[in-house]
């Protein structure tokens, strides 16, 4: 393991942009690589926490990610932008990651249940414990919402909204047109809106919401040419 | 897009979308900031995309950790590896050419494997001595062995030495004095199935040849091993797993994973039982 470098640089190289820093990784620059990896590693992990379904999955999966890129850097040829790759890179971990979680038996839904009920958690607990209750019940809400999203929304969104990729970005990572992921993301957004909106509006909403989100994800029709 | 008519939903969402994330041209932006249900739509998805954005992540601490994982696995993939890069000496992106170290490296691993191939070679004609010694009269036999046993066509040392040592015994004739001594000497290559269940390579002298005899293997022979075997540790395990095979002389147990590559689709990874270290891969 080589020593840290020294302060000066290390400030060079957290000036670097990511293609150089990528370059320097892969010709063998483990500082470089460890300031690259720190650079993403926290919008990576929001990245796949929005794309799988759990803390663990999306932590199984930035590791991944993690230990992919390290491995590869030098196989990085600079054709697509760093983050492209890097993207990709952790696209596909959390495809694994899902595909590994389907082969394991389902774990009991700990998700919805508790929306279900955030009043009667407020009355128990006082109001700091009520605005408490309120925000994680917010929070449950939203990644319930969040995951009946269909997936070939969900991925674009989650990387133009978290990851913060541009369109043409996406669409390389996703391998699709950049006309696709527009469209995409729109309607994404639409679905998520929904059923937020069904959520906060109806006693009970989570239970509703999976249904109704079921429903429309079987149909033949994607929720935003239904306009009623 | 035309102004002369309505939008429909899903026109107008893909309008507050592409504004929302700045992906309109500067004419049509400017054209739909006049419609208030479109600004009105945009603020929405403005909103939403915040609220998606906030997620809690892992400490500090265990971004250390993953963090120190990685560049551990940066470090056995080159050990060599120095950081004399330049930062500011940056060139256009290219593939860096591979370091002149790793072509010497290569040179003693090919020399290592010849000494290896004739030591082996040699210890297999004693064997085969010894029993043409002790079995003057079963010509048949002998001659199947030796036709089994083919020096020119050796490629796996150890690998041939066990299979000598299998074929005497399998004339099921006593051995005693020197020629049994050479034979168990042969016999003593470690063929230990510590994976029943899965198909054993039998003893390769390098990882490439294992992963390339992995790659023969048929897919409806992949398992996942979902327990630690052994003194596996819970990182080996959760994987599809191919084969397994020992690595000679180092005497390494070795277990073949299928991996999905992120790159190049499915690929063989050989790791360590022990201690789980990842060995070697190969992209069939």
């Amino acid at each position: 393991m080589s020593p840290p470098p020294p302060p000066s640089d290390r400030l060079r190289m957290d000036r670097q942009d990511d293609d150089a820093l990528a370059q320097l990784a892969g010709a063998g620059s483990r500082d470089a690589l460890e300031v690259l990896l720190r650079r993403h590693q926290s919008k990576i992990f929001a990245t796949c926490r929005r794309l799988c379904d759990s803390d663990a999955d999306a932590y199984d999966a930035t590791q991944d990610t993690l230990l992919n890129v390290a491995r590869r850097i030098d196989r990085f040829d600079g054709r697509a932008a760093f983050s492209t790759w890097l993207y990709r890179v952790a696209t596909n971990a959390c495809y694994d990651e899902l595909r590994r979680k389907r082969r394991r038996p389902a774990p009991v839904d700990t998700m919805v249940e508790p929306v279900a009920s955030p009043g009667r958690t407020a009355r128990a607990t006082g109001t700091a414990g009520a605005d408490h209750a309120e925000q994680v019940s917010d929070r449950l809400m939203l990644e319930a919402a969040i995951a009946e999203v269909r997936a070939e929304y969900r991925q674009p969104l989650v990387l133009r909204d978290v990851a913060g990729l541009d369109y043409a970005a996406i669409a390389e990572v996703l391998d699709i047109p950049p006309g696709t992921v527009r469209s995409r993301i729109a309607r994404g957004r639409a679905q998520l809106s929904e059923l937020i909106s069904m959520a906060g509006n109806h006693e009970g909403a989570s239970g509703r919401l999976r249904t109704e989100a079921r429903h429309r994800s079987s149909s033949p029709t994607p929720p935003g040419e239904s306009a009623t | 897009m035309s102004d002369d008519r309505t939008l429909n939903d899903d026109e107008r969402d893909e309008i507050a979308s592409g504004l929302a994330d700045g992906e309109l041209a500067d004419a049509e932006a400017a054209r739909w900031l006049a419609d208030s249900a479109v600004v009105a739509r945009r603020a929405e998805f403005e909103a939403l995309a915040e609220r998606i954005r906030v997620v809690s992540g892992p400490s500090e601490d265990e971004f250390d950790r993953m963090i120190v994982s990685a560049l551990a696995a940066f470090d056995e993939r080159e050990p060599s590896t120095s950081d004399s890069a330049e930062p500011g000496a940056v060139a256009p992106l290219r593939r860096p050419e591979p370091p002149a170290m790793d072509l010497e490296a290569r040179r003693r691993h090919r020399r290592a494997w010849s000494v290896l191939s004739a030591a082996a070679v040699l210890l297999v004609v004693v064997a085969v001595a010894g029993l043409l010694v002790r079995k003057p009269s079963s010509d048949t036999e002998t001659a199947a062995e030796l036709s089994d046993l083919n020096v020119a066509a050796v490629t796996s040392a150890a690998l041939q030495a066990e299979s000598a040592a299998r074929s005497s015994d399998a004339t099921s004739q006593p051995l005693a004095g020197d020629g049994a001594d050479v034979s168990n000497e042969a016999a003593s290559a470690p063929a230990s199935d510590f994976l029943p269940g899965f198909r054993y390579l039998g003893a390769g002298a390098t990882i490439d040849e294992l992963l390339a005899r992995a790659a023969a293997t048929q897919p409806s022979e992949q398992a996942n091993l979902t327990t630690a075997d052994g003194g596996q540790s819970a990182a080996c395990t959760d994987r599809a797993v191919v084969a397994s095979g020992r690595l000679e002389p180092a005497g390494i147990d070795v277990v073949i994973y299928l991996e999905t590559d992120p790159d190049s689709g499915s690929v063989y990874v050989a790791f360590d039982r022990a201690t789980c270290r990842e060995l070697g891969r190969l992209a069939p």
